[in-house]
């Protein structure tokens, strides 16, 4: 053991005879009495806090409201803004690719309703056109295969569309920049869409044909205007 | 003697039980009050802390947080308080002058001289290292219990307290106290 092991085990005996000769005292009155009765009283009776919401910032009440409001308000906007909607409908007539922006048939300008009739073949061809397209229905009768054909301008008309409404499987129809053939049997209903492109007056020529050789020949302005 | 531990009375007081506090006192007043006398050298003075020191644990022992042991809690109060004191009030006077004591006493007077110069060294030594050397060879408690009480990492208790240690011898060399052995 060395010299300060030595000395510091007389300074360890020292601390021991210090702490049992620790002095005794009795401070418990009087730290009672220093203590504050109200924190003790307080600490004695905490009263649990209750979070207790007015009637009107309960969240129920409060969503209920904004959702009545929303409703109402919907509500307001659609009587007053809703026939404002119907006016300030935008123009489709001016939007490209949509034949649905296009008016219904029996709104369009009627160009000229042709007929023909005879025992070769019975047609009406119905004209109407309108600032964005003109469509043609066609119902053409005829026993044998009748060849008719629909001529316009390129620079004027361009087809956009041709449905069969009615066609049977012997009938056939072809088109070309300029015209429309349709190679008929039997009875048949058609329609032909064409793009008017620049609205400006143009004939549409319909012929039929036998042996090609047109038996019939008739043609409806549009764009009179 | 309640058997009760610590923790089960600290939240005994906070559910209003004055004679858990009460055993609480019992528990702690002495060694509080006498480490405390050992820091400040004052019998009053350490009466006063000691009495402060257990209001403040009443006050605050609904902020106690019982992860915690709460002998570490006291201790560290009791600590902080007197530490708050001594620098509040610089030394004003000396123990007993020990080095009046003849050096060649009987064995009364020999544990007399020895207790004096103990208190006269740890007085000279830093606030920090008397804590130190007090918590672990008068109030006996582990190098664990230290490092909860002062908040420190056990190394450094370990350290600090071998530092302490050698001050405390040296002081005690300086004071003549092994001049007898």
């Amino acid at each position: 053991m060395t010299e300060q092991d030595h000395n510091w085990k007389s300074i360890e005996a020292l601390f021991d005879a210090e702490r049992e000769n620790a002095v005794d005292v009795d401070l418990k009155k009087t730290i009672l009495n220093q203590i504050d009765m109200e924190t003790y009283k307080s600490q004695e009776k905490k009263p649990e806090i209750k979070v207790v919401r007015s009637f009107w910032s309960r969240p129920v009440v409060r969503y209920g409201l904004l959702y009545i409001l929303g409703v109402f308000t919907g509500l307001l906007l659609f009587t007053f803004a809703g026939s404002d909607f119907k006016k300030s409908a935008p123009d489709t007539s001016a939007m490209k690719g949509t034949l649905s922006s296009s008016v219904s048939f029996d709104d369009m300008k009627i160009a000229d309703v042709l007929q023909y009739d005879s025992p070769l073949a019975r047609a009406i061809c119905n004209i109407r056109y309108s600032n964005k397209m003109v469509e043609i229905r066609l119902d053409f009768s005829s026993l044998y295969p009748v060849k008719s054909t629909l001529e316009f301008e390129s620079n004027s008309f361009q087809v956009i569309n041709i449905q069969n409404i009615n066609v049977n499987s012997q009938t056939t129809t072809m088109t070309a920049s300029n015209f429309v053939q349709i190679n008929n049997t039997g009875d048949n209903k058609l329609i032909i869409q064409l793009l008017n492109k620049n609205k400006l007056p143009h004939d549409i020529e319909f012929k039929i044909y036998q042996n090609d050789t047109p038996v019939y020949q008739n043609s409806a302005r549009v764009n009179k205007e | 003697m309640s058997e009760k531990d610590d923790n089960e009375l600290v939240y005994e007081v906070i559910r209003g039980s004055i004679s858990s506090f009460e055993v609480l006192i019992d528990r702690y007043q002495k060694t509080i009050f006498n480490m405390v006398l050992k820091m400040v050298g004052d019998v009053e003075t350490a009466k006063d802390i000691t009495q402060d020191v257990f209001v403040k644990v009443f006050e605050k022992m609904g902020s106690f947080n019982f992860k915690y042991r709460f002998f570490s809690w006291i201790y560290r109060i009791a600590l902080n308080q007197t530490l708050n004191y001594l620098k509040s009030n610089p030394r004003k006077e000396e123990l007993k002058k020990a080095e009046a004591l003849p050096a060649d006493e009987n064995g009364e007077q020999r544990t007399e001289r020895g207790s004096l110069l103990l208190h006269q060294g740890l007085r000279e030594l830093p606030a920090d290292y008397r804590v130190l050397l007090l918590l672990k060879y008068f109030c006996s408690m582990s190098y664990e219990e230290i490092s909860e009480t002062m908040e420190i990492p056990v190394k450094k208790v370990r350290s600090r307290l071998f530092m302490a240690r050698e001050q405390l011898n040296r002081v005690m060399v300086a004071k003549g106290f092994f001049d007898n052995d």
